[in-house]
């Protein structure tokens, strides 16, 4: 659960997220960015919402991309992948992203259940939790009002 | 539960479908598999992941399998470096490099294997080794645009009649499943290169940045119903798109 | 009423005997002999080298090398059962046929293939009754087991064994396959069944079905054998009409039917697996047997596939028991087998012979022994990647664990007989050409192997060759036999190794001394005209194609070896065998 109110636009996420992931202070291998409005002072951290029917995952033939059912993590299988690149295309919201230094796709892995990103934000802007009742509500506002505003972007 | 043994440890295995060389490389023994992918079906022609196996029962017998093929029975004994095996890897390393004698990764094998390289007095010098995972994992992504042509040693891996296949998506799966780098595949302004074809590349509409060939995007439209004006930014600004939207459900 | 049977069979066919069918069908309708004679063309007759043949029934009459001008004069002794007509060579006398002893073949030959009247008649189709009413499935495939059948198209696997396997796997359905790709150069054993007793396979079939509880059969045939698919199409379809094929079989509640699929035109199609991708409508390209068809084949369901010969066996077995059967061949290899003998013995053609027989038996006493003027150097049986054998071999007994003792093989049954004038080294270089072309080059040890073989083998026979180039070869071998994915590349190194093995000496003398002592490999023989035989008759210069001879008349001629191909024409031309080929003895 993201809370945009709270972030501060600091980079703590990507640079926590991409030291995780390979060792480096990168933010472009980050598996999360925050995306900001300097002007305004506003800043949005955004990863991958580990969607109920994801699209990269119904894009992947060899099955690479699986769902897990207990956990809802969506995770990237490196060993089968074999380099489509289709789920980049495929996933609406960006959060999949090819690196070519390396070439494999990346997305956040949750990072085995201890989201470092969650770890290090200094103003906790990012949440990792159970699904509560509460929570859920609050999902379905965003969503509704998100689904509202894409309507219009679009 | 099966119970094997390999290389005289035992090993217990609870997922029964996988074969022999899934629990070799997990019980981090290394085999060479040059024709193993695990995102794809096993096909068992590099024949380099050899391994011989016995049982008790077989009264001191012993055969020769594909590890990427064999399924794991209870009470197998494996070996997966003896020296009937090493032997055997090292022929098909020198035949491999009979056919391709400019791969460095077979050079690197014979290295590993101790080949000699000049056995056969012969150097062709063929790119592909033919392991088929190139037209596998292009059979896989439903498109076959690419498919092993004629048989015996005239065997190759084409698109159909060798002209520029015209359902190729431009992915370059099977330049990357590759394990000798012999499908060539560049870019250059905008402009993919594969199997004689050139693929245009869309440029994101927000950032200007390439990001997927407009046939790959296509084949995403067509298969899946996904409107092609959302498939024309890059994740990096359709990640910023939904930034946006966010930013307005919370800050506006 | 007599009958007169033209032999339809291939050999006779590509010699004329259709003319000699029609030529007594005019003389018959003429004649008005439709009372007293029945006519009828049947398929192979076996003595293919003297064809066309004509047998005459009663008394089992033989006439060879018929011609239709000599239809009158026959017809004529036929009617006035002359029986001391000198042409009438007494079937069951003759050793060509003396010696056979005819199970699969048993009606080959003998009836009209089209006319379902006539199998029935020689008791077909009464095994199937027996079997679906009188015999549980357990029952057939005790049957099958105990008499000990054993595969017909080169494995050699236990046939009731294999049913037994196929009845106990899990799966919807079932399938049941006949396996008519017959792919060896030379054999025509399977395509003389399907051409000649077609209901024979059909029966086979059905009874295999209902033992194993398949609904459907496949008959998979050489896409050269058009011929084969006609007859066996035309006999599905009288047997349907019958009630022995689709539903409700011979009132007994059992559904089962045939189709049949054209071969995809490559050897390694007949390879059980590739040959259920192609049925599939995949390319033939065989897969690992670590799962076995009879649980996983033909659609990923349990599948029996068997030869042609296999299933011809059948129907006897089911009629006369397993005891009757055992009581032919060898211990372990039980029965008979049917070969396609060729090559330079004198009667070439078809036959079956007990499990068992020698090889000498086969070739000097049914084969009539090696055409005039040579002598045996060695026999090559089990097609392409069959072994040779030599001399001193000749007395091993045919059967699946002899042949395979030997390194050489049974295959589906081609035997090639081979003279003094055959060079070894090229032999083994022809085979490994042949698979070099026809493996289906998906794994590295057949298809790079072979690639090198041949590359060694053409070096040999140039004269190129090294000692190590044989331990190379070894070494390829072994490899081949112990990694390829499928039989074809597991037995394709066997012309090899036994000719390394039986006629190293051969080898050698190709290494070492540069020379091809059969006078065959064209890098190494010269030709010359021994002086002192040379009458200078001039015939050599008048017939060498290139000009190479020169001489004056009633002198010694000689050759200009630069000019000469070697194409031997002289050789055969010179009356005085004054031409000689270096390296090679002549003594004849
Ligand atoms: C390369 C290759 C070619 C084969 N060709 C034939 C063939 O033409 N006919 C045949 O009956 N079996 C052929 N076989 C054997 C079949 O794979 C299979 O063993 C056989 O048809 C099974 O029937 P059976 O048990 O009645 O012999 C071939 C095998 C190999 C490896
Ligand atoms: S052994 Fe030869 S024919 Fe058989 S699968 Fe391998 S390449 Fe194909
Ligand atoms: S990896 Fe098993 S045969 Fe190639």
């Amino acid at each position: 659960m993201i809370y945009p109110e709270k972030c501060i636009g600091c980079s703590s996420c990507e640079l926590a997220c991409s030291f995780q992931h390979t060792g480096e202070f990168r933010p472009t291998k980050s598996r999360i960015s925050a995306i900001r409005w300097p002007k305004m002072g506003v800043s949005v951290p955004l990863t991958c919402l580990q969607c109920e029917d994801p699209s990269c995952m119904k894009v992947c033939m060899v099955g690479a991309i699986t769902k897990d059912k207990e956990t809802g993590l969506v995770s990237i299988n490196q060993e089968k992948c074999i380099g489509c690149r289709l789920c980049t295309a495929a996933c609406p919201f960006g959060n999949i992203n090819y690196d070519p230094e390396e070439a494999i796709v990346f997305k956040c892995d949750l990072c085995d259940g201890e989201p470092q990103c969650v770890e290090f934000c200094p103003n906790n802007a990012i949440e990792y939790r159970e699904a509560t009742d509460a929570l859920l509500q609050r999902k379905k506002k965003v969503s509704a009002k998100f689904a509202e505003i894409l309507e219009e972007v679009r | 539960m099966i119970k094997i043994r390999v290389n005289g440890k035992p090993v217990a295995i609870h997922d029964e479908d996988k074969t022999l060389l899934d629990v070799i490389k997990e019980i981090g023994i290394n085999i060479p598999a040059l024709c193993y992918h695990p995102g794809l079906p096993a096909r068992g022609s590099c024949r380099l992941c050899v391994v011989e196996i016995t049982k008790p029962s077989w009264n001191g017998r012993s055969k020769i399998v594909t590890s990427c093929l064999y399924p794991c029975e209870d009470g197998l004994e494996v070996l997966t470096h003896s020296p009937k095996v090493i032997k055997l890897r090292k022929v098909i390393i020198k035949l491999l490099l009979a056919r391709c004698s400019d791969s460095k990764e077979l050079q690197e094998l014979a290295l590993q294997y101790n080949a000699d390289v000049s056995r056969f007095g012969t150097k062709e010098n063929e790119k592909c080794i033919l392991c088929g995972l190139c037209t596998r994992a292009c059979e896989e992504m439903g498109i076959e645009a690419i498919s092993m042509v004629n048989r015996g040693w005239k065997k190759e891996v084409a698109p159909p009649y060798y002209e520029p296949p015209e359902n190729c998506i431009g992915c370059g799966a099977c330049a990357e499943v590759c394990p000798v780098g012999a499908i060539e595949l560049t870019e250059t302004n905008g402009i993919r290169r594969i199997w004689n074809r050139e693929f245009e590349i869309q440029k994101c509409v927000e950032c200007g940045k390439y990001f997927a060939t407009v046939a790959q995007l296509e084949h995403l439209h067509n298969k899946y119903g996904i409107p092609l004006k959302d498939l024309k930014t890059c994740p990096e600004c359709s990640k910023k798109r939904v930034g946006t939207v966010l930013k307005k459900t919370f800050f506006d | 009423m007599k009958q007169i049977l033209v032999c339809g069979g291939p050999g006779c066919l590509a010699k004329g005997s259709r003319e000699v069918f029609e030529a007594f069908k005019r003389k018959i309708e003429q004649n008005k002999l439709h009372v007293e004679l029945q006519l009828k063309e049947t398929g192979c007759q076996g003595l293919c080298q003297k064809g066309p043949l004509v047998t005459v029934k009663p008394g089992n009459l033989l006439y060879t090398e018929v011609k239709s001008e000599d239809v009158g004069e026959i017809l004529d002794k036929i009617i006035k059962s002359d029986s001391n007509y000198d042409r009438a060579l007494k079937k069951d006398e003759i050793s060509f046929y003396k010696y056979q002893t005819k199970i699969a073949l048993r009606n080959v030959g003998e009836i009209d293939p089209e006319n379902i009247s006539d199998y029935i008649e020689r008791g077909g189709y009464e095994a199937l009754k027996k079997t679906l009413h009188e015999m549980t499935p357990e029952e057939v495939i005790d049957t099958v087991e105990k008499s000990g059948l054993r595969g017909r198209g080169g494995g050699g696997f236990p046939t009731g064994k294999k049913w037994r396997y196929c009845r106990n796997a899990d799966g919807p359905v079932r399938y049941v396959i006949c396996n008519g790709d017959e792919g060896d150069p030379g054999a025509f054993m399977d395509r003389s069944i399907m051409e000649g007793d077609p209901h024979s396979v059909i029966e086979g079939m059905v009874i295999g079905a209902y033992a194993v509880g398949s609904r459907q059969g496949y008959i998979y045939v050489r896409e050269e054998y058009p011929f084969a698919v006609k007859r066996l199409k035309k006999a599905i379809e009288d047997s349907r009409k019958m009630g022995f094929l689709g539903k409700n079989i011979a009132g007994s509640g059992f559904d089962f039917d045939i189709e049949i699929n054209r071969g995809g035109g490559a050897f390694v199609c007949g390879e059980s697996t590739a040959l259920m991708r192609s049925i599939e409508g995949n390319v033939g390209e065989p897969r690992a047997k670590y799962i076995h068809s009879v649980e996983r084949g033909l659609w990923d369901m349990p599948t029996v596939l068997n030869n042609v010969e296999t299933w011809a066996n059948i129907p006897p077995i089911i009629n006369k028991g397993w005891e009757w059967y055992l009581s032919f061949g060898t211990k372990t290899s039980p029965g008979t087998k049917a070969f396609s003998l060729v090559g330079k013995v004198k009667n070439t053609g078809l036959i079956e012979v007990p499990m068992g027989t020698t090889l000498r038996d086969i070739i000097f006493k049914i084969g009539g022994g090696m055409i005039e003027g040579r002598s045996f150097k060695a026999v090559q049986t089990g097609g392409p990647s069959g072994g040779c054998l030599p001399a001193e071999k000749l007395d091993l007994q045919v059967d699946f664990d002899q042949l395979t003792k030997e390194g050489s093989m049974m295959g589906s049954g081609g035997m090639i007989v081979m003279d003094d004038r055959t060079c070894m080294v090229d032999v083994a270089r022809y085979f490994v050409n042949f698979l070099l072309d026809e493996s289906c080059g998906k794994c590295v040890p057949c298809r790079e192997g072979l690639k090198r073989m041949s590359e060694i083998m053409g070096r040999i026979t140039h004269g190129l060759g090294s000692e190590k180039d044989l331990e190379v070869l070894e070494e390829i071998c072994w490899t081949m036999k112990e990694a390829s994915l499928c039989a074809l590349g597991k037995s394709a190194p066997n012309p090899v190794l036994s000719t390394i093995k039986f006629f190293r000496e051969e080898y050698l003398k190709h290494i070492n001394e540069k020379t091809c002592p059969s006078g065959v490999c064209k890098h190494l023989t010269t030709y010359y005209i021994d002086e002192n035989i040379c009458k200078g008759c001039h015939v050599c210069v008048k017939v060498c194609p290139t000009g190479a001879i020169s001489g004056e008349i009633k002198q010694p001629h000689f050759i200009e070896e630069d000019k000469c191909i070697k194409c031997g024409s002289c050789f055969d031309a010179c009356k005085f065998n004054a031409v000689q080929i270096r390296g090679m003895k002549i003594d004849d």
